[in-house]
């Protein structure tokens, strides 16, 4: 495995694992307990505006 | 409620209110140019969105609301729009004028919920909306007439054609101008005499002064919602008060609680004299004929369930030839990145076979959500949506659940969120608890893709394409049986909730319009990417490098030595497969996989179904990485079906048999059928109900999909064999 490899996969490795701890910290955060997130199909259907 | 651009102070703030379904919203998206969804039945709209209008030069927030029949606020989207017009919306100062869109062919009762937004006190327009409609069942509004009336403006527009607009402008700028209220109910003496006694006691406990048409509100409704929103010393029992008043009513000769309801239709009665004039001789019209069919008792339920088996048929039949492209292209793609990389292994595994691999084996069933969201589009906006939920209150109304939960259930086969969303209709909140506990159960669209990769893989090729049909069909109705009876059992152990009458609002039948059909497909389409594009790479990325790792060279050694005279072809497939049965993700599969052995899932299945909580597709690329890394599969297609169909046990009693059989496939289709493996449904149920039902949610729906998969197998295996 070259260095270049390594770093590839360390890099493409702790991304995905970045980006699915970020969507579960979202998942938690208490703010779904007071408004509207804007993370549904339902709110991002204004996208459109 | 949807994210809006910062509004500043000089900008109008505008309400849009009127009963469930009378095209607010597709007033809205003209106005504002948005695309919040419509659709053809009561209760699309269940929680305020705004949107910014240029209204003859003046800038407006437009705020749709929830429908309503009355202020009388029982569910939880109707007291949104009573908290929106008092103000009593954190943050939400009450708006600068109103517009009550009324639906032309039902002018007196959409006139009641308008009646009482006047006694609210605030500058108000009557849009008689569908009035083409109207005018071809021969009714026939003087729009003048009603607007000397009235006191306010009444204009006539077809919102789908934009027409009536630029009046419409005009009529909400005079309206907030020159402050135009509504002719209000010229209540009796005896009414006011109540209404002065909740008064003198509300301010007697502390309570701020409330308006005349709020003290009303307390008066004439069963749960005023004012109360809760006046600030009422805690201790405060509004019981008396409120029984004291009321005897003030009845002493006078009316009953408390229909009074206003008979006060309020005789005010209308004289406004609308002589504007309305009704057909001589009423026809019946084409929605009535239809019905006659497509609610009877027993051809309605045919027609129901043929009707649902041509659609499953159709998005099994229909997409393939679809499928088959995209699949090409995916093995094209992979076909052009792979000699790039081929300098660095381990980089072309990661893209080929994880990232490209992974994510292609989803986007594959791009075709089948497009065409299941071409149905449901058609069936919603036609109007027969709200006849599946009369014809399944009919079937099922037994068990507790409430009418108004099928409409939420059947809007659930699209994506369960909206679903509990749109139990905000319902007016119980055990019922409405209920609704939400079995919605998830619905087999949603992100279910779809598992489905299709087990039918194509193994009851198609065993049994026939219309059997395949037939099946895709079948699933879709096993959470709607499933949900019957744990709707019963909550219902009588846990909830208690007693059986509800149903009422629902028939729309009339109309020809939907292919742009909305065609929006409504790309929004799913695009939202199916996107997932694709994200959390499932991001989820492929994580597998891969789990089933790839570790690598050690003495694993390679030993099955070169043992296998030294097979081809190198055969030699390297051996070794891929070796290097994948020691991963950590192997690993880790064997240890969780004897839960899952009494329903005849291998590690592989097994990690697939773990790995698919966040996402259903996930066990899609999960497999499609497993499988795209190595195996002894001898399949040179790449084929996710041909290569799952064509898998046997390496090791333990069924060495030798195949993976995947039948019995196994249905399995693994009735554990994703009845799993709550949604993350996002799950945080949407919490934040409708709490953390608690959430949690609760989703361990009875895992025991069930453990149980529903283990059952299925056994008993597949012992008539179709294992």
């Amino acid at each position: 495995m070259s260095g270049l490899e390594i770093f590839a996969v360390v890099a493409a490795v702790a991304a995905a694992g970045a980006y699915l701890f970020h969507r579960a910290r979202r998942f938690f955060k208490p703010s779904l307990g007071g408004g509207c997130c804007g993370k549904c199909p339902v709110a991002r259907s204004s996208a459109g505006r | 409620m949807a994210k809006t651009p910062p509004v500043s102070a000089s900008v109008l703030r505008v309400a849009l209110v009127g009963n469930p379904n009378t095209g607010k919203t597709t007033l809205f998206n003209r106005l504002t140019g948005a695309r919040q969804k419509i659709g053809n039945y009561p209760g699309v709209t269940v929680e305020k969105k705004s949107g910014a209008w240029e209204c003859g030069g003046r800038r407006v927030e437009l705020v749709d609301l929830p429908g309503a029949y009355s202020l009388a606020a029982s569910s939880p989207d109707e007291r949104v729009a009573f908290d929106f017009l008092t103000g009593h919306l954190a943050g939400e100062p009450a708006p600068d004028a109103v517009i009550c869109v009324v639906d032309a062919s039902n002018l007196v009762r959409n006139l009641f919920l308008a009646s009482q937004v006047a006694d609210l006190g605030l500058p108000l327009v009557v849009v008689l909306n569908m009035s083409d409609a109207a005018e071809k069942s021969g009714i026939r509004v003087d729009a003048h007439l009603l607007s000397r009336r009235l006191g306010v403006p009444v204009i006539r527009t077809v919102a789908t054609k934009g027409e009536g607009i630029d009046a419409l402008e005009k009529a909400v700028n005079r309206a907030v101008d020159e402050r135009v209220c509504m002719a209000q109910v010229p209540w009796p003496e005896a009414v006011n005499r109540a209404v002065a006694y909740v008064r003198d006691g509300l301010e007697k406990e502390g309570v701020r002064r409330l308006a005349d048409g709020e003290l009303r509100r307390v008066l004439f409704d069963r749960q005023s919602a004012v109360l809760d929103r006046a600030g009422v010393p805690a201790g405060f029992e509004s019981a008396p008060l409120l029984s004291a008043s009321r005897d003030i009513l009845t002493a006078a000769g009316f009953q408390s609680l229909s009074a206003e309801a008979l006060l309020r239709y005789e005010h209308i009665g004289h406004l609308t004299a002589g504007a309305i004039d009704f057909p001589e001789k009423r026809r019946r019209s084409w929605t009535e004929r239809i019905d006659t069919v497509l609610t009877h008792r027993v051809w309605g339920l045919v027609i129901f369930v043929a009707m649902m088996f041509v659609v499953f048929q159709s998005i099994y039949s229909w997409a393939g030839p679809f499928m088959g492209w995209i699949e090409e292209a995916v093995a094209f793609v992979q076909g052009q990145v792979a000699p790039f990389l081929a300098p660095w292994p381990v980089l072309q595994s990661l893209v080929v076979d994880g990232v490209i691999g992974g994510v292609g084996g989803v986007v594959v069933f791009l075709p089948q959500i497009l065409v299941l969201f071409f149905f449901i589009s058609l069936l919603e906006d036609t109007g027969y949506m709200a006849r599946g939920a009369f014809l399944m209150d009919k079937v099922f109304g037994w068990c507790g659940l409430n009418g108004k939960s099928f409409v939420p259930m059947l809007s659930s086969y699209a994506c369960a969120i909206p679903g509990i969303l749109a139990t905000r209709t319902i007016e119980d909140p055990r019922a409405r608890l209920t609704t939400i506990l079995v919605s998830p159960l619905m087999s949603c669209s992100a279910r779809l893709p598992v489905y299709v990769l087990m039918i194509g893989a193994f009851i198609e090729p065993s049994y026939g394409s219309a059997a395949a049909g037939f099946s895709l069909f079948a699933m879709h109705f096993v959470g709607l049986v499933v949900a019957v009876p744990v709707a019963w059992a909550l219902n009588r152990f846990l909830l208690g909730t007693r059986p509800q009458p149903f009422l629902l609002e028939m729309p009339p039948y109309r020809v939907p319009r292919l742009r909305d059909i065609l929006w409504r497909m790309w929004e799913r389409a695009r939202e199916f990417l996107l997932r694709a594009g994200t959390i499932i790479v991001a989820m492929a990325i994580i597998i891969w490098a789990l089933v790839y790792f570790p690598r050690p060279e003495s694993v390679r050694e030993k099955v070169e030595a043992a296998a030294a005279f097979e081809t190198p072809d055969v030699l390297e497939k051996r070794v891929a497969a070796a290097y994948i049965e020691q991963s950590y993700l192997a690993r880790a599969g064997r240890f969780v996989q004897p839960v899952f052995a009494p329903s005849g899932f291998d590690w592989k299945i097994t990690v697939g179904v773990l790995a698919s909580f966040p996402a259903r597709e996930v066990i899609i690329a999960t497999l499609g990485t497993i499988y795209g890394i190595g195996s002894e599969v001898d399949e040179e297609s790449g084929d996710l079906r041909k290569i799952l169909a064509a898998d046997r046990w390496g090791e333990g009693p069924r060495a030798g048999q195949h993976v995947f059989s039948v019995p196994v496939a249905l399995a693994i289709m009735v554990f994703f059928a009845l799993c709550l493996q949604c993350g996002a449904t799950v945080a949407v149920m919490a934040k409708e109900s709490n953390w608690g039902w959430a949690v609760f949610a989703f361990l009875y729906m895992t025991f069930l999909a453990w149980g529903g998969a283990v059952l299925t197998y056994q008993v597949g295996a012992r008539f179709l064999g294992s």
